[in-house]
Parts: C-alpha cells; sequence; structure tokens
C-alpha cells in the first residue's frame, strides 16, 4: 500500500508513511470544521460574498471526496466548534478565513508527511487549494505554507 | 542518507501526530518546525539516500527560478518591483534544500537552463508566472515519488508557494 513498501527504511529515524487512510482522517476533520467556519463567514459577509460560496463549495468538494476515500469509517462532523475568537463583522469574519485556510494548510502538509500515493497526492493539492484560499481572502504569499514557523 | 528534512522534522511531526488525534481542527497544535534551522550531522543517515537524486532534481527546479527571477530583476528593472518578494522566497526554498543537499552530500545539480527574457511589465511577469506554475507542477510529481514523508512535505509546501506566486502576479 505505501510507496516504501518491502524496503529497508532509509534511517532508523525516519518516520516511514502510514499505509491506508487513517492520516486522511484528520484531514477530514479539519474539512468539517472548516465548513462549519465558513458558515459563520457567510452569515456575517451575506450570501452575495463570492468568496465565501466559492470557499464553502471547495471545502464542501474536498469533503466529499475525503468521505468517499476513508469509506464508512469517516470521522462525522462535531455538533458545534469552538471558534477561535469573537465574529462579529466583516473584518472578523474575513479573519477567520485566512485562520482557516492556515489551520487547514497546516493538516495538509502533516498529512502529506504520514502518507503515499493516491493519499498523498490528495493532502499535497489540498495543501495547495488551502494557500491559493489564503490568497483569496488578502492573505500574502509565504515561503512555506503549512509549515507555520519556516515562514521567514 | 536522506535529506536532513527526515530528521529535523522528526519533532514537529511527533507533536502534529498528536494533534492529529484531536476531534477537531480547531484544537490542532501549531505547525511548528522549529528544528528545521538546525545544524544537521549525516551521522544518523543511511549511506543510500532513496531521495538523493529527488532532492537534486528539486535544488535546479528552484536554482532555475532563483537565476530566472534575479535575471529579470536585473535586466528589467520595470518589473522588479513585483518580483523581489518572489526572489527572497526562491532563496528561502533553495537555502533549504540546499542544506539538505549538502548534508546529504550528493554532487551539485546540473545548471537548469533558464529561457530568455520578453520586454515589457506584463509580459516578464507572465513568463516568470508560467516559469513559477512549471516548478509548483514539478515539485508536485517530486511529492509523489518522495520516499520520506517528511522530505514530500517540504517539496508538497514548496509547491503550494510557487503556486500562490504564480497566482499573485497573474493577478498583477
Amino acid at each position: 500500500m505505501t510507496a516504501s513498501a518491502g524496503k529497508a527504511p532509509a534511517t532508523a529515524a525516519s518516520p516511514t508513511p502510514e499505509a491506508g487512510v487513517g492520516p486522511l482522517q484528520a484531514a477530514l476533520a479539519a474539512e468539517h470544521a472548516a465548513l462549519y467556519a465558513y458558515g459563520v463567514v457567510g452569515a456575517i459577509l451575506g450570501r452575495d460574498e463570492e468568496r465565501a460560496v466559492m470557499s464553502y463549495d471547495e471545502h464542501r468538494a474536498q469533503r466529499d471526496e475525503l468521505v468517499a476515500r476513508i469509506g464508512p469509517a469517516a470521522v462525522a462532523a462535531e455538533p458545534a466548534y469552538a471558534l477561535p475568537f469573537p465574529v462579529t463583522d466583516d473584518r472578523q469574519a474575513q479573519r477567520l478565513a485566512r485562520v482557516v485556510e492556515h489551520r487547514c494548510a497546516a493538516v495538509y502538509a502533516d498529512v502529506v508527511s504520514r502518507t503515499s500515493g493516491a493519499a498523498r497526492m490528495l493532502a499535497a493539492r489540498g495543501l495547495t487549494d488551502c494557500a491559493l484560499r489564503g490568497l483569496r481572502w488578502d492573505d500574502a504569499p509565504e515561503p512555506f505554507p503549512g509549515l507555520g514557523s519556516l515562514r521567514s | 542518507m536522506s535529506p536532513p528534512s527526515d530528521r529535523m522534522l522528526m519533532s514537529r511531526r511527533g507533536l502534529l501526530r498528536g494533534a492529529a488525534a484531536a476531534p477537531a481542527a480547531w484544537v490542532l497544535a501549531a505547525c511548528t518546525s522549529d528544528t528545521l534551522n538546525g545544524e544537521s550531522t549525516d551521522g544518523e543517515r543511511a549511506p543510500d539516500d532513496p531521495d538523493g537524486e529527488l532532492l537534486q532534481e528539486a535544488v535546479a527546479v528552484v536554482s532555475g527560478l532563483v537565476d530566472l527571477v534575479s535575471r529579470a530583476i536585473t535586466e528589467r528593472p520595470v518589473a522588479a518591483r513585483d518580483l523581489r518578494a518572489l526572489l527572497r522566497t526562491h532563496r528561502r526554498h533553495a537555502e533549504v534544500l540546499g542544506s539538505a543537499r549538502r548534508a546529504s552530500a550528493t554532487t551539485a545539480p546540473t545548471t537548469s537552463e533558464t529561457p530568455g527574457l520578453p520586454r515589457g511589465r506584463a509580459a516578464v511577469l507572465s513568463m516568470v508566472a508560467s516559469e513559477e506554475t512549471r516548478a509548483s507542477r514539478r515539485h508536485l510529481r517530486h511529492v509523489a515519488r518522495a520516499s520520506s514523508g517528511p522530505f514530500a512535505q517540504l517539496l508538497a509546501s514548496i509547491s503550494a508557494a510557487e503556486a500562490q506566486l504564480a497566482t499573485t502576479l497573474q493577478a498583477v
């Protein structure tokens, strides 16, 4: 299942990508949270806010792809999520969207390191999608999306 | 030998392993590659580096972008303002990948050919954007081939950064 199956590990310290879809559960949990957050963003910005609608639709498509890949064991969404700060105006809603994309990017980056094959590529594309959506919310490009402290 | 990202990202990976088990993304720990800037040693690495060739290819792609953007800034001053941030990003990529290459003791990559520069600002930016997209796709293909998970992670992040830069240039 993994790309490294049958090979000796490169080093004793090298983590080997995991088999199966287990690591994708973290990405799915992040997508559930992102959809909840974009529900809030959309409610604040209004249904005419095209960026919110596009972002919501893209996260929903990604969630559906993850659910299809994981199968019956797919984690369910929580009933509610604690937002990282109060969101009561447009500026805060846009900030929340940026935070969502940063956090999802970090999750996808982690999933890339823990998977191989199709699951890894799904995560890598998810990472890029988050990075590009961040720009939509006026985020600046960064040298290492998903790898926070390498930013400087 | 494996790229240093292997060993240096271990502590980060350990952190995120725990975080990934949390029930919701809001409680995920911050992504902290705090050890990536540390000095690595070769002592813990196996003599055969399954990603050595891939690392050389990745370095060559980034070096090509550094050369291209440097040349565009020098030879097309009208576009320099738009390109300086890109150059910083590519140099950072080269720095991280270059230290990986030194640590893994692979040979220097072959110098990649950089395309000729068009005249006007818009044309230069459009050309650089195309090269960013091309590099992003190449690094994404590298992600698929990497044996090391943390090295794949680094390449995926670089690919995402290049996609961001292409999009930013296309919006200018």
